[in-house]
């Protein structure tokens, strides 16, 4: 398959360079920003703490209560869709068994939306459910996919940007998780045939992969430090050593 | 045997399930008796009663004429006039569906289901001239569907979405006239018209998965009870027009392709469904 440039200079298969961020919020117990070009993305986690609405307290484990709120204006009805959809993504990876009777929030604030917007918060709340150190099973990433046939040819352009999605003939949505080669959500919407659709999930689960040993490096950096500045460190250590070494030699 | 039902519904449903049964009779994949009738509220443009089982829904369409958003003096269409629609959904799950909900504000479910359908609606690739008043286009008729849940017991994507392809397939738009601006006339002389949805139809199936097991058109119980729900909706061309996958646990993709399979099995009957009570 011969490789197609796009608009903005990407290969068809190529997702747009992702940056990361955690920990930025003091009062949340866990956060973290996902940037990927012009999509960025904040997520925060409370929890588990206690459960706000008694009604939705459930005995066998915990609620995972999920707000998004828009980069412009109030929340729309598929704003709604979209909690409903990362809700369901990270509910599957949250071990929700250990904190019965407690409430989970996410809550995630959209800085700028110019499309994959949904893949790019369950990444951002991957990461911030690590930084809050909430038990999980697995970490969860997720990719969209646009579709577009130009001259008969079947073209899948990975992470498309807004006016992709707006041109494209279907979108798909997936998230997978790195424990087990099975779908945790997937969404399609506009016309794509069976055979189609299964090669988009092929595809999608390879770009997951990447994303996922992404946001790996990510929590390693933070934890332990960049590996660059470790390099650094321990070459300074070396050169002392030997400069003291060479001083006792004197 | 009652007690037990109520106090362990899962292990309950289990002991059918391994005998590949369901309590109310049904095999995994049949699918509950799905009734259609349209037409049946007079003071709509267009309407239809769903019934899949016990869950019935009712759908209306109200028509409105109103001026179409004016196009840039660079000629220029913006992307949001492009995707410009000229049919709205809503969906309306009142309390007297099922005590789940409640009449204070409309549900996240309502909610999610109302984007999935007005999304759907834009893939019908209704032609623009359909919606034209007068014969220039200058004014335009903006069709209002309502979608009411009357019974709520299970798969109430399945039902909207009949619902809202047979009422559309119902609705008699008239021809008008604009004798000054902002006075308009039905031209009562001219002959009413259809959209043209003739070959474009949409085929829903929806499934529970519970443990392994997948069952089509689930219940109330079924889909309280499953870790995760799959709603597939095809066009005539065997597209995807709509797949959904949400729940707890990961699907394996030989689950999604059985799925698939039996939705497109489903397709000869919601044909002859709907073409029957439209004809």
């Amino acid at each position: 398959m011969s490789q197609i440039k796009r608009l903005d200079g990407r290969f068809d298969n190529q997702i747009r360079p992702i940056e990361t961020e955690q920990g930025l919020l003091n009062k949340a117990d866990g956060s973290a920003k996902f940037t990927q070009n012009k999509s960025s993305v904040l997520a925060a986690v409370y929890g588990p703490i206690e459960v706000k609405n008694p009604r939705k307290e459930k005995i066998l484990k915990s609620v995972v209560e999920v707000t998004f709120t828009p980069g412009l204006g109030n929340s729309s009805y598929q704003d709604k869709e979209k909690e409903l959809l990362i809700r369901n993504a990270v509910e599957s990876v949250i071990l929700t068994t250990l904190h019965p009777r407690t409430q989970i929030t996410v809550v995630i604030q959209v800085y700028s939306d110019d499309g994959s917007i949904i893949s790019c918060s369950i990444n951002a709340v991957c990461l911030a459910l690590l930084d809050a150190g909430i038990e999980m099973n697995g970490m969860i990433g997720s990719v969209t996919l646009s579709y577009q046939s130009i001259d008969n040819q079947d073209i899948f352009y990975f992470d498309p940007d807004l006016l992709e999605e707006i041109e494209s003939k279907a979108v798909a949505i997936f998230a997978f998780g790195n424990n087990s080669n099975n779908i945790i959500m997937s969404k399609v919407e506009g016309k794509l045939t069976e055979d189609l659709y299964f090669l988009a999930i092929k595809n999608a689960r390879e770009a997951c992969d990447k994303i996922i040993a992404f946001m790996k490096l990510a929590v390693k950096n933070r934890i332990m430090g960049n590996e660059q500045q470790q390099q650094q460190q321990q070459d300074q250590k070396i050169k002392k050593e030997e400069q003291q070494q060479d001083e006792a030699m004197k | 045997m009652e007690a037990f039902q109520k106090i362990h519904p899962l292990e309950f449903y289990r002991k059918f399930l391994e005998r590949s049964v369901r309590p109310d009779g049904r095999s995994l994949t049949d699918i509950r008796k799905t009734t259609l009738s349209v037409g049946s509220i007079t003071t709509c443009s267009g309407s239809s009663f769903v019934k899949i089982g016990n869950t019935s829904v009712v759908c209306g369409i109200r028509a409105e004429v109103g001026e179409p958003p004016s196009i840039n003096q660079t000629g220029i269409v913006s992307n949001q006039s492009k995707n410009h629609s000229y049919i709205f959904v809503n969906v309306e799950l009142g309390p007297i569906c099922s005590n789940a909900f409640s009449s204070s504000k409309p549900s996240e479910k309502a909610m999610s289901l109302g984007t999935q359908l007005n999304a759907l609606i834009n893939r019908l690739d209704i032609p623009t001239t359909d919606f034209y008043f007068d014969n220039e286009g200058k004014a335009r008729w903006y069709l209002y569907v309502d979608i009411y849940c009357l019974d709520y017991d299970g798969n109430i994507t399945d039902a909207s979405i009949i619902a809202m392809l047979s009422a559309l397939k119902n609705v008699t738009l008239q021809q008008g006239i604009i004798v000054e601006p902002n006075q308009y006339f039905k031209d009562s002389e001219q002959p009413t018209r259809k959209l043209s949805i003739q070959n474009n139809y949409f085929i829903p199936l929806s499934f529970a998965v519970i443990d392994d097991y997948i069952l089509s058109d689930p219940c109330l119980e079924e889909e309280k009870l499953s870790s995760g729900q799959i709603t597939i909706t095809f066009n005539e061309n065997q597209e995807i027009c709509l797949l959904l996958y949400t729940g707890t646990n990961g699907i394996a993709d030989d689950h999604l392709k059985k799925c698939i399979q039996l939705t497109k099995n489903r397709f000869d009957f919601i044909n002859k469904l709907v073409n029957e009570n439209n004809s």
